[in-house]
């Protein structure tokens, strides 16, 4: 995980989010940093500027990461599904958090899921952050793809998975001052 | 075992979010940078997992306050205004609303906006800071929250440099608009 010190200097003007997702399968090991896309920008928006009601759902009521075969497409802005998913959700899934204050401060959520072995195949070429939605054009209550990584962009490199292992994905989400 | 691979960061590897503040009495108008301070930091990261909770959004309790401090910059740690005008927190305003543009198929970013106005002769005094309160979720464990309690999650104030501090003309009304924009960075 992501070693953050901004203790020297704190420009507390302006927050950033950016996120990281670890894979794991086998000897197999990835590090790539996340892409956001529109429907990201838009939940944690309508978190800050909403109140109450049908347009504030929280973004872990039903979540899920789903992995995808395509190699060749960048993420866009406008993308709210991976290109190519395989439609197989995680055998597990947990969620945590911590919030650094003192001289670091700085948040991270943490959101895992695990494939056990033999469940999913092929080449593994993106991958999807899916969290339950909020208002805006988008109806509450369902989950969308708020962020991607994926080797089109160059944040890993394909690979085809070892059946044999269990397939571990691990996205890491910071919240730091500039 | 292959090597870790990280590739350098591009447009779309980070959210922004900044926020400016307009603050006009009669003549008057300053505008400035706000500071977020580290409650604010916490309860935008614990929405992030939270879940169950029919009223978390850090908007559905909010209000702006403003004080006199002139001198006292914002650090992390500040959870409240140093020298609020009237009765801590401070004397809330007269009339508040709050709007939003949201993103939509092909337009960013997303623009908030809080605004909170005193009618003339409801505060008086010097105006050294300000500060926007949100609807705090304090818990950063794993799907808890706690709400219907507001805090500080960012400040504006002359100590920071951000605007000039001023003597309220208590013959005019008092806006403050707070604007929060989340950007890709």
């Amino acid at each position: 995980m992501l070693e953050i010190d901004n203790s020297k200097y704190i420009d507390t003007t302006e927050l950033k989010l950016f996120g990281e997702v670890e894979i794991e399968n086998g000897n197999t090991r990835i590090k790539g940093r996340n892409h956001w896309v529109g429907t990201g920008l838009e939940t944690l928006a309508a978190f800050i500027g909403t109140g109450s009601g049908t347009g504030v759902s929280n973004p872990i009521n039903n979540w899920y990461i789903l992995l995808g075969t395509n190699t060749t497409t960048a993420t866009s802005v406008t993308m709210s599904a991976l290109v190519n998913p395989i439609p197989i959700q995680p055998n597990f899934k947990l969620t945590a958090g911590n919030y650094y204050s003192g001289s670091t401060n700085a948040v991270t959520v943490k959101y895992t899921a695990v494939w056990f072995p033999g469940t999913v195949s092929g080449t593994i070429g993106e991958i999807g952050l899916y969290l339950t939605l909020n208002g805006g054009v988008y109806p509450a209550g369902n989950p969308g793809m708020v962020s991607r990584l994926s080797a089109a962009d160059t944040s890993f490199t394909a690979f085809t998975v070892n059946m044999s292992n269990a397939l571990n994905v691990v996205w890491y989400i910071n919240l730091v001052y500039v | 075992m292959e090597e870790y691979n990280i590739e350098k960061a591009s447009v779309g590897d980070f959210i922004g979010i900044r926020g400016t503040v307009k603050i006009e009495n009669g003549e008057h108008i300053a505008i400035g940078r706000n500071h977020w301070v580290g409650q604010g930091l916490e309860n935008i990261g614990s929405y992030l997992i939270i879940f169950g909770c029919g009223q978390c959004g850090a908007s559905n309790t909010w209000n702006i306050y403003i004080g006199s401090d002139t001198s006292t910059t914002t650090t992390v740690g500040t959870t409240s205004l140093v020298s609020p005008i009237g009765t801590a927190p401070g004397t809330p305003p007269n009339s508040t609303s709050t709007s939003g543009i949201y993103y939509s198929s092909s337009t960013t970013p997303v623009v908030l906006t809080w605004i909170a106005t005193w009618n003339a002769g409801t505060v008086s005094g010097t105006l050294g800071e300000a500060g926007l309160y949100l609807q705090y979720i304090s818990a950063l464990t794993n799907g808890a929250y706690a709400t219907s309690t507001t805090a500080l999650a960012s400040r504006i104030s002359a100590a920071d440099g951000s605007f000039t501090s001023f003597t309220i003309n208590t013959a005019a009304a008092l806006t403050v608009t707070w604007t929060v924009s989340l950007v890709y960075a």
